[in-house]
């Protein structure tokens, strides 16, 4: 909540004077200059962003190196607690939600985003190993709009988060 | 339900205890009845018999006096000089029972007499008009005895005339013969029990004789009787009408009291005379006299009661034991049954547990071989794809790399994992150095702590410390507990190992100063795939079966691992290994 307002009062002042500073919005708004850069660089990024909630760091650098080439900005958390924390500044086009992940599962995570109101229209793909759904059905029942099974080829999976960002959009 | 079942049990058997006994007390008491019956019948025969006896001595005894006194009577010449009077005193002597023998002449005047005394010489009959008898014998020539009178003595008596004769038929006057009754019933009534009583009466129903009461004497019975029982006078009826037979009737004693006799008569027909003779005795008497059976009878009553119930109860604790003995069977099998379905449910539980953990174990083998393959896929599809930068593309192949290396990591351990927990896991003892061990997996981990800057310290013992064990899994053990402290240590940290000797084993710890590991993870650090690191501090590489890997190991050869922590200061992996590996261990572990 602090950094919506945060982000309304920099917008404010963007438009009050366009050439003005970082360094003069946070004499403003009395901030740190680090911040403000950062928020200023979130909110000119046009790129979709995506958020990848996966425990394993290599399979993040993988999918996020792919997913960059080809445009999307790509954001990612370690666990579902993390993936929360992350939410609170940073709100998704799309988020790729690992199901085996410790502490929270997959399903916990989608299960409580789907219940916030605020990000209830994120769409979820949900990332499985094969055979995950059928020992917890329900993968799709609580909310998922899609799910990719492990290891997923990399068009797939192109191809289905285009197809939940279009029918978002939508 | 037993417990109403033994119940039931007892009641059948005391009702049959209680139809033997009732049967039993049923047929005594019937059984008495008919005695008493019976007995008394019999002793209402033997009394009459009593009565026929004491009738036939009465008139036996009579016959005798009156016989003696007839033959006397027909003289063949003339009167004796002394008018009988040697003979009477003969008589008198000889024959006892006369109160007096006296001899009147033809002219009614008594003229001798014996005993003299009792004689009133020269008593005459017609001046006092007592002549009645001495005409009726004069007429008919035959003895007359006369109705019971009283004598001048106030005594009882009947006086028997008989005429006197001198050839075929000269009246020469008459023999009276006073025999008091009371020497009649001496003579001939004997009193067989005391509380019985006899009586003579006359046809007129005049007591004679009683036995009992003296002072009744003379009187007539119909007076005497007090008593409304229609059955004693009609007793007394049949007496004076010369009947004999035998009734009951009731009587009051001297108390007052009713009470139940028996009686039997018997006529005593003599002469002209007719009396009856009659024999008395309380039923209570008689009674008495069965009392005896009645109480061998009662005694075989309680014998037999007393053997019944033993009998029943002896049955009742048969049938008891019986039901308790089935009773405890019961329940020994129904027990057996429990514990046998207690160890299957238990079986089936544990069954049921190690199926869950082969299908948790298969999930997360799976899983943790897709990861590396997914990194890897999307890797190598994405440099396929895409022109990429040398530097991504290092980046990729790095990882692609990295993940097979992960990969082969991992299909070891789990081949490792799998002896273990089948036993077939492999040890080749030989001697070796500790110092030598430990050196060596610190040149493995060189590297990684140096990039860390982590300080490792190194403990020993002083003296040179050999065991004897698997070389390359001590090693092995080493290497995996360093790199976890370093893993787990933040740069510039420290980590530190001592070996310590302890005689037939070695304890040897590595303390590191890193994040520590909580109460709750420290249950689960030795489970297979258990990985303390949350994802964001963990570096690729780990493939979660380290530690159940060595704690496999360790324990294999007897030792023991476990872990001290605290949250924020470090953690402290410690084992225990004995000295010496024994072949008996090998066997038993392939055994395994």
């Amino acid at each position: 909540m602090e950094k919506e307002t945060l982000d309304k009062d920099i917008m404010r002042l963007l438009e009050e004077q366009p050439d003005i500073s970082t360094k003069e919005i946070a004499e403003k708004l009395s901030v740190s200059e680090d911040v403000v850069a950062k928020r200023v660089e979130v909110l000119s990024d046009t790129r979709e962003k995506i958020l990848i909630v996966d425990d394993e760091p290599d399979a993040v650098i993988a999918t996020k190196r792919a997913l960059e080439a080809d445009g999307y900005n790509v954001i990612d958390a370690g666990n579902g607690a993390m993936a929360f924390d992350l939410l609170r500044s940073d709100i998704p086009d799309v988020i790729l939600l690992d199901v085996m992940m410790p502490d929270m599962d997959g399903f916990e995570v989608c299960k409580r985003l789907k219940e916030d109101p605020v990000y209830r229209n994120i769409p979820v793909i949900m990332l499985t190993a094969k055979g995950e759904i059928e020992d917890k059905v329900g993968g799709l029942d609580i909310g998922a709009d899609d799910y990719v099974t492990k290891p997923f080829n990399l068009k797939e999976l192109k191809a289905r988060i285009k197809t939940v960002l279009r029918r978002a959009q939508d | 339900m037993f417990a109403r079942k033994s119940r039931w049990n007892a009641i059948i058997v005391l009702i049959i205890t209680m139809l033997f006994i009732s049967s039993i007390l049923f047929l005594g008491i019937r059984a008495n009845t008919e005695v008493e019956e019976q007995f008394i019948e019999q002793f209402k025969q033997g009394q009459t018999s009593q009565a026929q006896q004491i009738s036939t001595g009465i008139t036996t005894f009579l016959n005798e006096k009156v016989t003696m006194l007839e033959v006397l009577s027909i003289q063949p010449n003339q009167i004796p000089d002394d008018n009988f009077e040697l003979i009477f005193a003969n008589i008198y002597e000889k024959s006892k029972g006369f109160y007096v023998i006296e001899y009147a002449d033809e002219n009614g005047t008594i003229i001798s007499g014996y005993p003299e005394e009792n004689t009133p010489l020269g008593y005459n009959l017609y001046e006092n008009e007592k002549s009645i008898p001495f005409d009726i014998i004069q007429q008919t020539g035959e003895t007359y005895i006369t109705d019971p009178l009283t004598t001048f003595e106030k005594e009882l008596a009947i006086y028997v005339w008989v005429p006197v004769y001198v050839g075929e038929d000269d009246f020469k006057g008459a023999f009276v013969a006073v025999i008091e009754i009371d020497e009649i019933a001496e003579e001939t009534i004997k009193t067989e029990n005391p509380a019985g009583y006899i009586y003579l009466i006359n046809d007129h129903a005049r007591l004679l004789y009683d036995s009992a009461e003296t002072e009744l004497i003379g009187k007539n019975y119909f007076d005497i009787v007090n008593e409304p029982d229609v059955s004693r006078l009609e007793i007394i009826g049949m007496q004076t009408e010369g009947l004999s037979g035998s009734g009951s009737f009731s009587e009051r004693n001297e108390n007052g009291f009713l009470e139940q006799k028996i009686i039997s008569y018997e006529p005593v027909i003599w002469k002209n005379q007719q009396w009856s003779v009659g024999v008395v005795t309380p039923l209570w008497y008689v009674e008495s006299l069965v009392q005896s059976i009645y109480i061998k009878q009662g005694l075989f009553a309680m014998i037999s009661v007393a053997f019944i119930l033993f009998i029943g109860s002896f049955i009742a604790l048969i049938l008891f034991s019986w039901n308790k003995t089935l009773e405890d069977e019961v329940k020994s099998k129904t027990s057996e049954l429990e514990r046998s379905n207690d160890y299957l449910q238990n079986a089936n539980r544990k069954l049921k547990e190690l199926d869950r953990l082969k299908n948790d174990f298969v999930s997360m083998v799976s899983h943790e071989l897709k990861t590396p393959l997914t990194a890897m896929k999307t890797s190598s599809e994405f440099m396929k794809e895409t022109e990429c930068d040398p530097e991504v593309k290092e980046e990729m192949l790095d990882l692609i790399i990295r993940n097979i290396d992960r990969q082969a990591r991992m299909v070891d351990d789990l081949l490792d994992i799998s002896r273990i927990e089948s036993g077939r896991m492999k040890f080749n003892p030989e001697d070796v150095n500790v110092r030598d061990i430990v050196e060596t997996s610190l040149q493995t981990v060189e590297k990684q702590a140096k990039d860390k800057g982590i300080d490792i310290k190194v403990g020993y013992p002083e003296e040179s410390l050999t065991i004897k064990t698997d070389k390359d899994k001590l090693i092995r053990v080493f290497v995996n507990l360093l790199t976890n402290a370093i893993k787990f240590t933040p740069h510039n940290g420290e980590v530190e190992i001592s070996v310590t000797d302890f005689g037939d084993h070695i304890q040897a710890s590595i303390r590191d100063n890193g994040i520590g590991i909580s109460a709750e993870k420290r249950e689960k650090i030795f489970d297979k795939f258990y990985q303390v690191d949350s994802t964001a501090t963990r570096k690729a590489g780990g493939t979660g079966l380290g530690l159940a890997i060595i704690k496999g190991i360790i324990d294999r050869q007897g030792g023991s691992i476990f872990v001290e922590s605290e949250t924020d200061k470090g953690s402290t992996f410690t084992f225990r290994l004995p000295k010496e590996l024994k072949e008996e261990d090998f066997t038993e572990i392939e055994q395994y």
